[in-house]
């Protein structure tokens, strides 16, 4: 470029024209560096380029490969979530077989609890038959001996005095009729108790049903323990109405509550404390929109310590053998069934009160 | 307000040019000097002190004189601006955001609406101080402005004023915009390229390691094209500083992060500005030779909100330089004949301003633009 300026110069035209040529020369320079720094510039610009995009596609094959190997470790994985979820699924089964299983035996624990209370009311039971049997056995033999005492009238013609001996024993009969229809209605009783629950309500005289579960209760205990002497009361309310409850049910209830008042008074008892009478308390009342029975004896009280447990299943404060620890439990969930509700008050060395509340319209 | 440009090589130039400028009565009360490190700028501000000339002075990496690129000059823009619609600003110290707190409140105590046009010295001071010390105090004023550069030799860059001079330091011009509306925009052109990556270890503006790599084995793995890496400042001139980071902002902002220093013992690299731990970026390359007309139709936005102008002051980053080579005095050229008036300018180490969609930033590799135009007695 120097040299065409220096031929330039040396050139024997006008100096404008050596202006000119000159002055075009040197945008042609810049022309020349423009496109030579354009050229340098673009290598190295595709060198960079080049560079940072093959770091790129390395780093995204890098992270396509990391990815593939995440995705198999998620696929071991999920085949291992499946093998634990094959073997839960398999306790699960084993879980469900166990929960029928004890099912079962709450079903069977609960027959056992009702036939044991059939067991304490056997005696009762035997009790109030013997009376009307008693009955039965004497006026039926005293009849045999009337109706041979009316024969010898009858031969001596005295026809009178035969139909005199027919009336009397017409009145036996009478007698043993309504002596054996008592000991039906006590083998009805007792056959209704030990009967699988109806599950049907009825219309139920409340007092009634809590005199008759007393007396069964009293002296089923009579006749197993000669020893057994205690004192009941009964206060009930007569304006009450009728309610529907499951009779069967609420007897178990009824019997179970007794039957732990007179253990406590009996237990008591046995101390030998002076001037202590057991005294077991039964009692109906209105409260409120509520019928209440309350059973009530003066034992030595529930401690402290266990009055939260009593209703849990299988708690008894019993020697063993002599209870299963369900009585309370099953009489709460009964009462509880009913809409009501069962609870209890105690003092310690002077007694317990159970209260059944049920609903009474 | 007029506004004229002279440039000098020497002191005696200087004064020649400048009683040549005043002879018509032509009589300033502001000279903005854009100089070389190697131009005395003792005798320059000593006689602006003589002629009760206010200095706004900063070194450069290449002076902007119109549509001139010069090397190893010093540019001036003499201002004929009324006293009472500027003040001029210094506070030396290396705790960037609290003097940059100090001119916000300056600012506000100065003017009702101010607007500011600021430089700092420093090479490895994180200039995004100046942006968070500034908005610390106030958001709303208008902030332009560049980093001091040196001539690419990383010794010291300097910002200057009639009896002040610092390496580490601002000085800011700030401008009553009730009496002179100013107006600004930094425009960019640089597209990012390849995955986006993590910042994995950096404190400030100093990065040690990009995805647990050091930060200056990745830049030479894909960037070193000269074979020596003992003259770091070389290879960062030659070759890192046109390979900005782009870097998404917590804001919203996109910005971009040249590297200014290596630091070979500990293969960190120097960032102009700020790049937090854990943050993602991506490499950017130089845009297209049609970098000029694009920065020039961006530019000219600006004439919708300030149609005439008295004066235009250029902000242009370094790398650009670089990456323009001898066209870059076109880019000048055309942004000069936008308004048709006087401009200045020098290449920066990092440049302040509003880029597009985006609030005030700190960045890299821009052309941030300054407009002046003095509003008529009655309103502009």
């Amino acid at each position: 470029m120097e040299q065409l300026k220096k031929i330039i110069q040396e050139l024997t035209i006008s100096e404008s024209d050596k202006a000119l040529i000159l002055q075009q020369l040197k945008g042609i320079e810049k022309t020349i560096a423009i496109a030579e720094f354009k050229y340098n510039r673009t290598v190295l610009d595709k060198a960079a380029i080049k560079n940072v995009l093959n770091a790129s596609i390395q780093e995204i094959e890098k992270q396509k490969k990391d990815i593939e190997a995440a995705s198999n470790e998620i696929s071991q994985n999920l085949i291992e979530l499946d093998a634990q979820k094959k073997i839960i699924e398999g306790k699960n089964i084993e879980l469900n077989k166990a929960i029928n299983k004890l099912k079962s035996t709450q079903a069977q624990l609960i027959h056992a609890e009702k036939m044991a209370s059939l067991g304490e009311l056997t005696a009762g039971i035997a009790h109030e038959i013997q009376n009307p049997l008693n009955f039965v056995n004497n006026f039926s033999e005293l009849s045999n001996e009337l109706i041979d005492e009316m024969n010898e009238e009858f031969d001596k013609g005295d026809i009178e005095e035969a139909k005199a001996i027919a009336s009397d024993i017409k009145q036996n009969l009478e007698k043993i009729n309504h002596h054996g229809k008592r000991a039906a209605d006590i083998v009805k009783g007792m056959l209704q108790h030990s009967r699988a629950s109806s599950g049907q309500k009825e219309p139920t005289d409340i007092n009634a049903l809590a005199d008759e579960y007393l007396r069964l209760a009293y002296h089923g205990l009579r006749a197993k323990d000669k020893s057994f002497n205690a004192g009941f009361k009964t206060e009930f309310d007569e304006s009450l109405p009728k309610i529907n409850i499951i009779l069967q049910d609420i007897g178990r209830v009824l019997l179970n509550l007794i039957n732990n008042a007179f253990y406590a008074v009996n237990e008591r008892s046995k101390k030998g404390e002076e001037g202590y009478k057991p005294t077991v308390s039964v009692s109906t009342a209105k409260v409120g929109d509520k019928l209440e029975i309350k059973v009530a004896d003066n034992g030595h009280g529930v401690p402290k310590n266990i009055k939260e447990k009593i209703f849990q299943p299988f708690f008894t404060t019993k020697p063993t053998g002599q209870g299963t620890g369900l009585g309370l439990s099953l009489s709460y969930d009964i009462v509880k069934a009913h809409g009501g509700e069962l609870n209890v008050e105690s003092k310690e060395g002077e007694g317990t009160a159970f209260f059944i509340q049920l609903p009474c319209p | 307000m007029k506004a004229k440009n002279i440039f000098g090589e020497n002191i005696d130039e200087i004064k020649s040019k400048f009683s040549q400028a005043t002879s018509d009565g032509f009589s300033p009360t502001l000279a903005i000097v854009f100089c070389s490190i190697n131009q005395n700028r003792k005798e320059v501000t000593d006689f602006f002190n003589e002629k009760k000339v206010d200095v706004f002075g900063s070194t450069t990496a290449g002076e902007i004189i119109d549509s001139e690129v010069m090397e190893q000059s010093s540019v001036i823009m003499l201002l004929d601006i009324k006293k009472e619609h500027y003040k001029v600003f210094h506070e030396a110290s290396e705790d960037t955001f609290k003097i940059s707190n100090n001119l916000a409140l300056f600012a506000q105590s100065s003017f009702v609406n101010p607007s500011v046009v600021v430089v700092s010295s420093g090479l490895t001071i994180d200039a995004e101080q100046i942006i968070k010390g500034f908005h610390a105090v106030d958001k709303d004023t208008p902030l332009y402005g560049g980093l001091a550069a040196d001539d690419l030799t990383m010794k010291g860059s300097f910002v200057f004023s009639n009896d002040y001079e610092s390496s580490t330091g601002l000085i800011a011009l700030v401008f009553d915009s009730d009496k002179i509306n100013v107006q600004g925009i930094a425009t960019s052109g640089w597209d990012n390229i390849g995955i986006e990556k993590t910042i994995t270890r950096s404190v400030g503006n100093v990065v040690y390691t990009i995805d647990d790599e050091p930060a200056v084995d990745v830049f030479v793995k894909y960037f070193q094209f000269t074979e020596s890496v003992d003259n770091t400042a070389e290879i960062i001139a030659q070759n890192f500083a046109q390979y900005p980071l782009q870097l998404t902002k917590e804001n919203g902002n996109t910005v971009l992060r040249a590297p200014l220093m290596v630091n070979i013992e500990s293969r960190a690299l120097i960032f102009a500005g700020g790049i937090p731990e854990g943050s993602k970026v991506k490499f950017s390359v130089q845009p297209g030779f049609d970098l000029i007309e694009k920065t020039t139709e961006r530019v000219s936005v600006l004439k919708t909100s300030i149609p005439e102008a008295d004066a235009l002051i250029m902000f242009s980053c370094k790398a650009r330089h670089m990456a323009l080579g001898p066209m870059t005095s076109d880019e000048a050229g055309m942004i000069r004949s936008l308004w048709d008036k006087p401009l200045i300018g020098f290449f920066t180490y990092g440049e302040i301003g509003t880029a597009k969609d985006s609030t005030c930033d700190f960045h890299n590799e821009t052309c941030s633009m300054v407009i002046l135009k003095e509003k008529s007695e009655g309103g502009n």
